[in-house]
């Protein structure tokens, strides 16, 4: 299960997908004591639930894996899925698919992936989230491996956001010349002289919210620290509204005439509650999901790895990296 | 002039008038019971439970109203279970708040679908409508329960009866009163407390109390069936016992019917061919539904073992190069895995059957009803 609305919600949002019909089969694993309770007082369609029951209690597992990851894990490696949806801890994520998942052909390092809402929206399916990668906190990144994680997130920005030339991006300090280690540098050059990525240069940190690019490729400890700034800068915003709104009259006032627009910006400050992120790099998906994600940031999540399934993600992706990084 | 011609006009006009009764649904086709008692009767609705209706809105009410028996579209699977419980002993009765008037297209409906009946009741609209009594129109309880108790009462009863619904509105209480009723837990007092509950017309409740008192007593409803038509979650029926089973597709409904050893193994898997001919289901689903079953506690594991080993046993003996038959393989792997994910694991179930208060059941379901009808 996972995250921290662990079962209810996730529950919860495989109840919504469920409903929604069209070719799915929903695998719910964990207790099922507590799943299958919540699962009973909510609509859904049971024909497109499974279950599979993982008893409580502390992992068996050597490396302390938690119980539900690694049983998620074998289960999607063995066929029994054709991605894996999560708001479980990332650590335990990322040593479960490299003990238990195959990586795509020419993968040195899989890709942890975040999406960004942007100021421009993108692709047929008018997406307004950016593809970041790599977010991973743990590891940098050679520049063969930084080109090899804007090929999968072009494959994965055309494929979902059915977007057809995406904008590659350079995370760097400054873009013009583009600063930061050798491997950025390398990389910017690798990528002007790839014929199959749409690069558009560097690119700052602030310059992430404006949209300007689609898919921005990161070291994954910058793309982390990145990220995390700018979800905690939102949330500051919307504090920073409501604090005013407590404030003088004439402040109050002037939040109140705001109300409307504020409330059109909670899409883009709670993110997180609208979509999941995916680990690219393996023959299995993985979407995470925000820790903090309501019901309908799983829904979403089913929805977008149903779709990803659909179209063919995963061959595509091997396509892309098997063409030799 | 002989008598005869004298007679003529007014033998023409009863002829005229008897046939236009017939046609707008004034005139019901009498009641025949078993003159020989049924092993078995089956009582079933008819929209939401076996036919995919919409009469949510007035434009729905129209549609279903005008459309043909060949637009009809019945759930997958519904017509393989109703085929199937067409044996000897067995007696197939069907009570619907359909009007009298589509009886011609409904009958047609369910020949198209080699459906086979012994009793076909549909509700006298245009009687109410003459009668002034709109309330009656959209009214269930005072409909349903006294037709249900008037089939038994009309020839000898059967000992088992299995009963099938759905949750759009009032079944799951109509035919839980119809099995308390029929097993003398339900004082007459009590019972006209829950007609006047469901505001039924003073006659009208009379008439079902004195059907109450008649019908015969002894033999029960062993099981009632509620197809989740608007996916309501199973845990509000919890309150109404062990005996009524909601059901999310006609999978399940063959499933428990094999469990209680009404059906065999080839029946229930031939209702499987038909939901996978329909298109709208896999061997998964199928498969989770069966899971499902088990998890609420529905089927036990050695009956679910069972149908799996007898549709291994098929596969292996009968070769299908036409693909008439069930992909009797895939579907017991499927069944299998799915037993050992559950890792034995059921929800636990109530075994008794409690005492329900009717009417504060009844004005829920107004309640319900009227929210719905407000969304709408």
């Amino acid at each position: 299960m996972g995250g921290d609305n662990a079962p209810r919600e996730i529950v919860r949002g495989a109840a919504r997908a469920s409903l929604a019909g069209g070719p799915l089969d929903i695998l719910l694993v964990g207790d099922l004591d507590v799943i299958g309770g919540e699962l009973s007082r909510i609509r859904h369609d049971a024909s497109r639930i499974r279950l599979c029951h993982v008893a409580p209690g502390p992992s068996t597992d050597p490396h302390g894996l938690p119980s539900h990851v690694r049983t998620i894990a074998e289960l999607v490696a063995a066929g029994e899925g054709d991605a894996a949806v999560s708001a479980s801890d990332k650590m335990a994520w990322l040593e479960a698919t490299a003990r238990f998942w195959r990586p795509l052909p020419g993968v040195t390092r899989p890709a942890l992936a975040a999406v960004f809402p942007t100021e421009l929206r993108r692709g047929r399916m008018n997406d307004p989230f950016a593809l970041v990668l790599d977010v991973n906190a743990r590891a940098d990144a050679t520049a063969a491996e930084l080109v090899q994680f804007a090929k999968m997130g072009v494959v994965y920005a055309s494929l979902i956001s059915r977007n057809e030339a995406p904008r590659v991006a350079l995370l760097a300090a400054s873009n013009h010349p583009p600063l930061g280690p050798v491997e950025v540098a390398d990389a910017d050059v690798a990528m002007r002289k790839a014929s199959n990525i749409n690069y558009v240069g560097a690119l700052e940190g602030t310059q992430i919210p404006r949209g300007v690019a689609d898919v921005i490729v990161s070291a994954g400890h910058l793309g982390n620290v990145v990220l995390s700034m700018l979800e905690a800068a939102g949330e500051t915003v919307m504090q920073l509204a409501e604090y005013s709104h407590r404030a003088k009259v004439t402040s109050r006032l002037s939040a109140l005439a705001l109300t409307t627009a504020l409330q059109s910006l909670r899409p883009f400050t709670e993110w997180h509650q609208y979509a999941g992120a995916p680990l690219l790099g393996y023959h299995d998906l993985l979407l995470r999901v925000h820790p903090r994600a309501g019901a309908n940031a799983f829904a979403n999540a089913i929805r977008v790895a149903a779709i990803a399934t659909s179209r063919g993600l995963l061959p595509a992706l091997a396509r892309a990296t098997g063409d030799g990084a | 002039m002989s008598e005869r011609l004298r007679d003529m006009p007014r033998r023409l006009t009863t002829r005229l008038t008897t046939r236009l009764a017939h046609a707008i649904g004034l005139v019901e086709p009498p009641l025949l019971g078993a003159s020989v008692a049924p092993h078995h009767t089956f009582r079933w609705d008819l929209d939401k439970t076996y036919l995919r209706t919409e009469f949510d809105s007035l434009r729905d009410l129209l549609k279903a109203g005008l459309e043909e028996a060949t637009d009809k579209v019945a759930y997958p699977g519904a017509a393989a279970v109703l085929r199937s419980l067409h044996q000897p002993e067995h007696r197939i009765c069907i009570v619907s708040g359909s009007p009298t008037h589509m009886r011609t297209v409904l009958a047609a409906k369910l020949a198209l679908d080699g459906v086979h009946y012994d009793e076909f009741t549909l509700k006298n609209n245009a009687r109410n409508i003459l009668r002034g009594r709109f309330r009656s129109l959209r009214a269930q309880i005072p409909y349903k329960l006294p037709a249900l108790l008037a089939s038994r009462c009309a020839g000898a009863p059967a000992p088992r009866e299995s009963m099938f619904g759905d949750d759009a509105e009032a079944d799951a209480i109509v035919y839980c009163l119809y099995a308390d009723i029929v097993a003398d837990r339900i004082t007459q007092f009590d019972l006209g407390r829950v007609l006047e509950a469901a505001r039924a017309y003073p006659d009208d409740a009379a008439r079902t109390l004195e059907l109450a008192r008649q019908a015969p007593r002894g033999g029960g409803v062993d099981r009632i069936f509620i197809h989740l038509d608007r996916r309501s979650p199973p845990s509000m029926f919890r309150a109404f016992g062990p005996r009524l089973v909601p059901v999310f597709n006609y999978f399940q409904i063959a499933l428990v019917l094999y469990s209680d050893g009404v059906l065999d193994a080839r029946q229930v898997l031939f209702v499987a061919k038909e939901m996978l001919d329909s298109g709208q289901f896999d061997v998964p689903q199928l498969a989770n539904s069966l899971q499902d079953l088990m998890y609420r506690g529905r089927v036990d594991r050695p009956i679910v073992l069972r149908l799996a080993s007898e549709a291994g046993a098929a596969a292996e003996s009968v070769a299908d190069a036409s693909g008439n038959l069930p992909p009797y393989d895939r579907i017991a792997s499927a069944f299998r895995e799915r037993v050992d994910q559950l890792a034995g694991f059921v929800a636990p179930l109530t075994t008794s059957v409690p005492l329900l208060d009717y009417v504060r059941l009844v004005d829920e379901e107004h309640v319900h009803r009227r929210r719905r009808e407000t969304r709408v």
